[in-house]
């Protein structure tokens, strides 16, 4: 009877939130909004996802042309700072352009944040290039995510001489320190596949699901021998059942963590290898590839502090926001959690 | 919790705000300002115009340096390849290997046309143009101590054209020693070519064949231990062997130590053992010995190569009045520094003599120059006046005429084989172009017409360039700067468009492709002008802009697929064969597919004007080539960039020679 | 356990050889001309070049013919005898750095080696001693700031950290110069009177009393080192931090606690070396990725080590060189693994390796 009497009062202290989430996830979004870093992260995630939805409203596109080449006032090297009026091949001015300026600029656009060497638009670059930045972070760690989970579940379900195998073929992509492999592999591929954003797309894909794939193993390799798993194994369930009913569920969420740091990783990595050129072509809208205009006016940055200081702490934000969402899921998740970058 | 998160936000504020310091301006360089006046004895020049041109007599700025022994020479991209001088063929191993060895003639100090004694005090050229004598120099003696015969610079010569290799410069003497066409000695023992760079098929090769070609070389190539001459005898009249010989290939070296160290033993039944080295096995790859007023100390590549001053250098005659007799610095350190914020970094912390400075990057580099010094083409010196900032650390020289230029080549025969994705369709549909889109001149002409050479000047050049008449650059034999060329005319462009393909490229437009290597961000302004100026006409001229990285441009340039090829040429001399060969019958004719009765036509003109005698008859047939050329209008001759060269005030005896670019012969210079 | 180490020694030549086998099917994707490139830097003056850079290094051969004369060499027609070849000890020439493969690694990896080395110091000790603040001050404002330290550090791009320092600190001061030694000290170096031990520059220059050069070479080092150690100090950082967090809740603390022992010894003495385990096996992913960190920081900054010239082979496919520092790469990384692994069998005797 007492027993039954707590129970009761248990059940009014669930809110009809954490009924319909259930228990676990109820206590995980809980963490995540009381969270100070994550709340930080989350408000600037949504300013990035809310910017690259936005873009075309936010700088408009010329019409008929390509929304991801940056357009550019002249030729001319020296960048010229934020405010510079467009001269040449104005593209369309936003419509809330008006609200914000006085009648005397309706028709004039100008550099927001100045322009890069070429003069190319920054601002356009940085507003579209947050589009670039989420597509290529969420794409890379979404497919090395699946081939890295795929490749591990296999490997420690099997076990054996599939595991030893999988294993193995990990260590030898293991072995290329990660930088350099997406360098050579891009190089490598360019050629075949022309100048773009695929060449380093996959090969950072290519080099990157070895963390998911010993991750998982291990996570599954540890929840296999728990008691529950061992039940319905003796009750006779069938192995795809237990893998993914019982098993995957309870060893997914540390590779959750890792994918969401992962992502401001590779956007580095992706940024990198733009900075060196072998990334995305001249012009493309991309964060890196500004950052690599900028690369010849580094010293001089008192004059032209603006082609690094913008793409420059966008991509520090960005990568910040995802890092500090991934830090607080994982002191919400399971302490214990040891992720490399 | 609000708490919490307000100290979060501080926390964030703050590194935000620390990052941004960070990134702010950094403090302008100091110089530091000497009252004392020190009056020093120079061959020079500079120094004085900046006195004197001071207005008011206020105290002058001695500009001294921390380390005046050393001179660094802080280069960019682009390391030495070889120091081989028979096997370099770069600008990077000519810097070294031209302060190092000596050759037979050099050029009279700031002169690309006249020539000085330097290993050769005199020489006799025979009236038919195909015998030169060389009467070489006594008492002159190598870095190791070895005394210079007309042996050692018989041996040098030919070594360098037994060892051969189509990727290195010997086929600028095989076409004046065995006749125009010839690339390589292998071409000797099988005419067909199939034995270039092939070492094993040449061991193989019919022995006596082997022998007689060595033989042709030996014979070309002669000396005379007891007169003291070295003679060459010609396939046939040269006009720019002086040149030729001028150059790093030409240098001289000790053959008692060049066989010690592996090259070829002077016999001609063994030559073909020591054909067709590569960069890593050449054996003088990475040592030198020379009769240079500088001293080989070590070669660390990737990093640097280090010179020290050779205290015996012969010369005793400066090259041209007011020259240096011998180097005066005692070490020269050549660095590697591939990021341009590192070398800039170097230049504001006085840590570099003499930089690599990109020119679109000149613009931070300004500010800190105190004398401003435009190139006089008379005097081929500088005219120096003191900038608005007269203290300012450096010194520029501006306005020198380059030696390299830039051109847009039409394809006349764009390889299709197995589909190109550069032509669009393939028809003139307006969504393509046929192969052979541009043997239609009409065509080439309105590209000529509609190409903006102000804006190119510009914006790729940053405003300091000539327009080109014609294939030459200004200044040489038989360039004439009010020749025909072409002007940017838009009309005259629509009239042209309305004549080519019988009015089908007007009626229907077109679309294709121009490439570019990537990084090259001359060649793709280029591309971006005219993209811009036929959309301008109507946009259904249609003009993309692709960049391709190194390997694929070389890849589709060689096989002809790129409608367009936007490359550029540096002379491997300074004479107007080696632009008239390259670009009417050469390298770039046979790239474009030039039809063959128009290479015909240049042929007969080059032939003539690289054997013609006099300067004034080459002059002339050099002439109506560039007229020929501005008939035919095979490609898009751009501009000739004028250059900058940037020093340190405390630097001095800089001169400019076009043949040697930026780079430095560096015992001309002073550093206090 | 001897047993574990030969089978993992073992293992070595077969991951290598994946290695290698890995990068010359990337190969296959390039044409001979498109693999010539790498031999010529501007467009070849006449013609026939490119054939006979083609036939000269045999790039029209099948890929499985190139990799067996990579491995095992040629045979010189002249003398009959085979040269080159991996097998035989000879990594081939590097066209990006211009000289053997062998040359370039021995002068540059004791340049990279000293970078990495110093960096351990910082990642190891800021590390773990602001790992413990964080956990000690758990949810405290000096924990978030050790957390946003560390976030912080994961989120900068080493190549734009890198270059703002050098902008800071080099170009209106001269403080720091990019490189790796002055060239003064360099002569001196390179003198009889100074005599190298380990090759390691600030380490023989305190061997030969030569405190001038041991600054200047400290000068060049201090701002790279940093660059490449923040990164991992920032994963050191977090390691530590929640490794403390867990262990200071486990029922041994407690009963410490309990016990009446002051903090600073529980902390010191009884969570400490138990959260320091994970930090162990940390160490070897760390002296893998401070190596692999270098190709990036060591192009910032000039400096010539391994990764300077790694970067500039991957960028124009100059796959000799490439191969031959993913090769000292895995090497490096195998044996750091087992190290780790040995070494926490020894300390931690729940771990049994078999």
């Amino acid at each position: 009877m007492a027993v039954a009497e707590t129970q009761i009062e248990k059940r009014k202290e669930i809110g009809w939130l954490e009924r319909w989430l259930g228990h676990d996830t109820y206590r995980t979004v809980k963490g995540m909004a009381t969270n100070p870093i994550s709340v930080i992260g989350l408000v600037l995630l949504a300013f990035f996802i809310l910017v690259a939805l936005l873009a075309p409203v936010l700088a408009p596109v010329q019409p008929g042309g390509d929304p991801y080449r940056i357009p550019r006032d002249g030729y001319g090297s020296v960048p010229e700072p934020p405010g510079t009026p467009w001269e040449s091949r104005q593209p369309p001015i936003p419509f809330w352009w008006s609200w914000v300026m006085p009648e005397e600029y309706h028709d004039q656009w100008i550099h927001i944040m100045g322009t890069a060497s070429g003069q190319w638009d920054i601002y356009y670059g940085v507003v579209w290039g947050t589009r670039t930045a989420l597509e290529v972070g969420l794409q890379i760690t979404f497919v090395g995510a699946l081939v890295g989970v795929t490749l591990g579940a296999i490997s420690a379900y099997y076990g054996g001489a599939v595991d030893m195998v999988i294993m193995r073929i990990a260590d030898i992509f293991l072995a290329f320190p990660f930088t350099l492999a997406a360098m050579t592999l891009s190089a490598v591929l360019t050629p075949v596949l022309g100048k773009g954003l695929v060449p380093p797309k996959i090969a950072l894909m290519a080099f990157g699901w070895t963390g998911f794939a010993r991750l998982l193993r291990s996570d599954i390799l540890s929840v296999r021998e728990r008691e529950y798993v061992l039940a319905a194994r003796v009750v006779g369930v069938k192995d795809a059942r237990i893998l993914f009913r019982h098993i995957l569920p309870n060893a997914i969420f540390p590779t959750l963590v890792l994918g969401s740091m992962r992502i401001g990783s590779y956007v580095i990595t992706f940024a990198a290898l733009s900075f060196l050129g072998i990334g995305a072509e001249v012009g493309y809208a991309d964060w890196g590839q500004l950052l690599s205009f900028a690369r010849a006016w580094m010293t001089n940055l008192g004059t032209y502090w603006y082609i690094v200081i913008y793409p420059g702490v966008a991509l520090v934000l960005f990568v910040l926001a995802w890092n500090l969402v991934g830090d607080a899921l994982r002191d919400v998740l399971d302490p214990r959690l040891q992720g490399s970058r | 919790m609000s708490k919490k998160t307000w100290w979060m936000i501080a926390s964030l504020l703050l590194v935000v705000s620390m990052l941004l310091a960070a990134c702010g301006p950094s403090p302008t360089p100091e110089t530091i300002v000497e009252t004392v006046v020190v009056t020093v004895e120079k061959e020079g020049e500079i120094v004085e115009v900046i006195v004197t041109a001071t207005p008011e007599p206020e105290m002058p700025v001695e500009f001294k340096s921390a380390d005046p022994t050393t001179l660094y020479d802080i280069v960019g991209a682009g390391d030495t390849d070889t120091l081989d001088p028979a096997w370099n063929y770069e600008s990077a191993g000519d810097a070294i290997i031209l302060n190092v060895y000596d050759q037979l003639v050099t050029y009279a100090g700031p002169s690309a046309t006249e020539f000085v004694p330097a290993l050769a005090e005199d020489w006799d050229i025979s009236p038919d143009g195909l015998i030169y004598t060389f009467y070489v120099r006594e008492g002159v003696t190598f870095h190791n101590g070895a005394e210079l015969t007309p042996e050692d610079v018989a041996y040098s010569l030919q070594r360098g054209v037994l060892q051969g290799g189509t990727w290195s410069p010997q086929w600028l003497f095989t076409e004046p020693f065995f006749g125009e066409g010839i690339y390589d000695i292998a071409e000797l023992v099988d005419p067909t070519g199939a034995l270039d760079d092939d070492p094993e098929g040449l061991q193989a090769a019919d022995p006596e064949a082997l022998m007689a070609a060595c033989e042709a070389a030996m014979n070309a190539i002669q000396y005379d231990d007891a007169a003291g001459t070295v003679t060459f005898t010609l396939a046939q009249s040269w006009g720019p062997f002086l040149p030729t010989l001028a150059q790093s290939w030409g240098s001289i070296l000790d053959k008692d130590w060049a066989i010690e160290n592996g090259t070829w033993d002077g016999d001609c039944a063994t030559w073909q053992n020591y054909y067709g080295v590569t960069s890593e096995t050449a054996p003088l790859r990475d040592i030198m010995n020379g009769s240079g007023p500088y001293m080989f100390d070590h070669w660390t590549p990737g990093e640097e190569t280090v010179l020290v001053k050779n205290p015996n250098y012969w010369r005793t005659e400066p090259t041209f009045e007011g020259g240096a007799t011998g180097p005066t610095i005692d070490r020269i350190v050549k660095k590697l520094v591939n990021e341009w914020g590192t070398r800039y970094a170097m230049l504001q912390a006085g840590d570099s003599d003499i930089t690599y400075i990109p020119r679109e990057n000149i613009a931070q580099v300004d500010p800190m120059v105190g004398v401003w010094c435009e190139y006089n083409f008379d005097t081929l010196g500088y005219d120096c006046e003191p900038t608005e900032n007269p203290d300012a650390p450096l010194i520029l020289y501006k306005g020198a005429p380059s030696a390299t230029r830039t051109d847009a080549f039409f394809v006349f025969d764009i390889d299709v084989e197995g589909g190109n994705p550069y032509i669009g369709s393939g028809e003139l549909d307006g969504n393509g172009i046929p192969a052979d889109f541009f043997s239609d001149e009409h065509v080439r002409k309105a590209f000529n017409y509609c190409f903006d050479w102000d804006a190119y000047i510009a914006d790729a050049l940053a405003g300091e360039g000539i327009q080109n008449v014609g294939y030459l650059i200004p200044g040489m034999i038989g360039y004439d700067p009010n020749g025909p060329k072409y002007t940017f005319d838009p009309a005259m462009c629509e009239e042209e468009l309305k004549l080519a393909w019988d009015g089908a490229v007007w009626e229907n437009g077109f679309r294709f492709q121009i490439g570019y290597n990537t990084g090259n961000v001359t060649r793709q302004t280029i591309a971006q002008i005219l993209q811009a100026t036929f959309s301008d006409i109507d946009p259904k001229f249609n003009i993309e802009i692709i960049g391709l990285p190194w390997p694929s441009f070389l890849a589709a340039y060689r096989a002809s697929r790129l409608p367009m090829a936007v490359t550029g040429w540096i002379e491997d001399l300074h004479d107007p064969h080696n632009w008239a060969q390259p670009f009417l019958i050469g390298t770039y004719a046979s790239r474009q597919r030039m039809p063959d009765w128009m290479v015909d036509e240049f042929q007969v003109l080059v032939s003539e004007g690289v054997g013609a005698p006099t300067d004034e008859a080459r002059a002339e047939i050099y002439k109506q080539l560039t007229q020929l050329d501005y008939n035919y209008a095979p490609a898009i001759r751009l501009a000739v960039a004028t250059g900058r060269a940037y020093f340190p005030r405390w630097i001095s005896g800089y001169y400019y020679n076009p043949i040697h670019q930026l780079d430095s012969r560096y015992y001309t210079l002073t550093k206090q | 356990m001897l047993n574990y180490i030969i089978r993992r020694l073992l293992l070595v030549p077969l991951l290598l050889f994946g290695v290698t086998v890995l990068i010359f099917a990337m190969l296959q994707a390039l044409t001979p001309v498109e693999r010539s490139a790498l031999y010529v830097r501007d467009i070849p003056r006449n013609d026939r070049v490119l054939d006979g850079i083609i036939r000269r290094y045999g790039l029209d051969q099948p890929i499985h013919v190139q990799y067996w004369k990579w491995l095992t060499g040629t045979v010189d027609p002249q003398s009959g005898e085979r040269v080159g070849g991996v097998l035989r000890g000879d990594f081939g020439y590097s066209r990006t750095a211009s000289q053997p493969v062998a040359d370039m690694l021995a002068h540059r990896f004791p340049a990279t080696l000293e970078m990495a080395l110093l960096a351990v110091i910082p990642v190891v000790a800021g590390g773990i001693v602001l790992g413990v603040i964080g956990a000690v001050n758990h949810n405290k404002p000096l924990d978030h700031i050790v957390r946003i330290f560390g976030i912080v550090g994961w989120s900068l791009p080493d190549f734009v950290f890198g270059l703002l320092l050098l902008m800071a600190f080099y170009a209106g001061t001269g403080w720091f110069p990019p490189g790796r030694i002055s060239d003064w000290a360099n002569q001196v170096i390179a003198s009889d009177a100074f005599r190298s031990y380990t090759q390691l520059i600030t380490v023989d220059a305190l061997l030969n009393l030569r405190f001038d050069i041991f600054w200047d070479a400290l000068r060049h080092l201090i701002m790279p080192v940093i660059t490449l150690a923040y990164l991992w100090w920032a994963l050191t950082l977090r390691v530590t931090r929640s490794s403390m967090l867990e262990t200071l809740r486990q029922d041994y603390i407690t009963t410490a606690r309990a016990k009446g022992l002051a903090e600073g010894v529980v902390i010191r003495r009884h969570a400490l070396p138990n959260a320091l385990m994970p930090v162990i096996t940390l160490g070897g992913g760390t002296i893998v990725g401070l190596l692999s960190g270098v190709v990036i920081v060591e192009t910032v900054f000039n400096y010539p080590g391994i990764g300077s010239a790694a970067a500039n082979a991957a960028v124009n496919l100059d796959v000799i060189t490439v191969l031959s520092f993913v090769l000292l790469n895995g090497f490096v990384l195998v044996m750091a693994n087992l190290i780790v692994d040995v070494l926490y069998a020894y300390i931690d005797p729940r771990v049994r390796l078999d």
